[in-house]
């Protein structure tokens, strides 16, 4: 199957199964455990933005990057980790839009990740 | 081995323990340096760390710096998990004492390889302090191990207030055995020996090579139990025994004398004053005919 450059953008499946070493069930079970924990993650991030917490916004992005990293989720680590370098650098002028990328990203990942590894 | 994963991220966190179980290993999961502090502090042995670094509360360096500085009979092999790009520098990590790295997100064989490399190391220092430790000869511990054992019990069974018993116990003519039959005869007895104090001993006792040919038991929490008792066994085990010699099936028969000595909670007496007082039973048991038991006076 070959996979458009735009769904490569969002993760590339190849690459993450590589990681786990070509086991597609590993890949599945952490999937449910994402699906389950980005939301909070998620409104922790937010959270902290609202209240102009940089440590908080640095450590919370610096997490779900790591997240999202594990599928090879190129997109959403992007923008996870430039907002990781804002809470870093206290600047958090842009972060509030950042995070809505981040946000419409992380849906954007699981609902391809779930599409993907419930077919076959 | 067990392993034990801190890390905060549920799915990174969920990644190391499926891949880590998949190679075979006993897993431990914690979300934080403070839960993983406590486990490493209670009773279940996690020899090798895999750690996040950046945390909420105890961040991996803090926790990897606090491992180093706790007081464990064994080394705990850490491995630091890094983000690509992160501000992490690889020095700070070394310098708090992490012994590895591995760069999130991690690749399972990558993984499998790092852990595999803390093994070795833990294997290896488990078999020099095990050599370290033990008397060749017969297996237990040298006198040295077991003297570090005995003060941290005795220091132990205060704090709990219980007190804890020690038996000082030496083979009667045993000089006549080497020069009659040779030394490896004298070799075989410590063994034949030991086998009987081991086998009388109860599994959180243990025994150690004083000596030449004495032997000393450390016997915890005696309230329930009579420490006299456990070595008037072991007396009239070691009395009852056939020492088949290897050289020409002579049959030998060996007889100990025992001295036991116990310490008191509410007693101001430490290791030294306690092997005093059970080695003057010691010496009263030989004296007055050897192949007995002699209880020391209390303090």
């Amino acid at each position: 199957m070959a996979y458009s450059d735009d769904l490569l953008n969002i993760f590339d499946l190849d690459d993450a199964l590589e990681k786990v070493g070509g086991d597609r069930e590993i890949l599945e079970e952490i999937l449910e455990v994402f699906s389950e924990s980005y939301p909070d993650q998620l409104s922790e991030l937010k959270n902290a933005i609202g209240n102009g917490d940089a440590p908080i916004v640095e450590r919370a992005a610096h997490t779900l990057k790591g997240s999202v990293g594990t599928f090879s989720a190129k997109k959403a680590l992007e923008t996870a980790f430039r907002l990781e370098i804002m809470g870093r650098d206290g600047l958090l002028q842009e972060a509030a839009a950042e995070y809505s990328k981040l946000e419409q990203e992380v849906e954007e990942l699981d609902a391809a990740l779930r599409a993907t590894l419930s077919e076959s | 081995m067990k392993i034990l994963i801190v890390e905060d991220d549920p799915v990174s966190r969920r990644l190391l323990e499926v891949t880590l179980s998949k190679f075979g290993y006993e897993v431990v999961v914690t979300s934080n340096g403070n839960e993983a502090l406590e486990v490493l502090q209670g009773p279940s042995v996690s020899s090798l760390v895999i750690s996040d670094w950046m945390m909420p509360g105890m961040d991996g360096l803090e926790l990897c710096r606090n491992i180093r500085g706790m007081k464990k009979s064994s080394y705990t092999y850490f491995i630091i998990l890094t983000a690509k790009g992160g501000k992490e520098d690889v020095i700070k990590g070394l310098d708090a004492g992490a012994d590895d790295f591995l760069i999130k997100p991690f690749n399972s064989e990558e993984l499998k390889y790092r852990v595999k490399i803390g093994e070795r190391i833990i294997n290896l220092e488990q078999r020099i302090l095990k050599l370290a430790t033990t008397d060749s000869l017969t297996g237990v511990l040298n006198r040295r191990a077991f003297m570090e054992r005995m003060n941290e019990e005795i220091q132990r069974a205060k704090r709990e207030g219980s007190p804890i018993s020690l038996i000082l116990m030496d083979i009667d003519h045993f000089k006549n055995v080497n020069d009659t039959y040779g030394h490896q005869t004298g070799d075989l007895v410590l063994q034949r020996v030991t086998d009987q104090l081991m086998d009388r001993s109860r599994a959180y006792d243990f025994v150690g090579r004083y000596g030449g040919e004495e032997f000393v038991i450390c016997v915890l929490s005696a309230e329930d139990i009579d420490p006299q008792s456990i070595a008037e066994r072991m007396r009239q085990n070691i009395e009852a025994q056939n020492i088949v010699t290897d050289q020409n099936n002579q049959t030998l028969h060996i007889t100990a004398s025992f001295g036991v000595g116990t310490c008191r909670p509410e007693s101001k007496d430490g290791l030294d004053a306690l092997i005093k007082r059970t080695d003057e039973a010691l010496y009263e048991a030989k004296n007055s005919g050897r192949n007995r038991v002699c209880l020391a006076r209390e303090e």
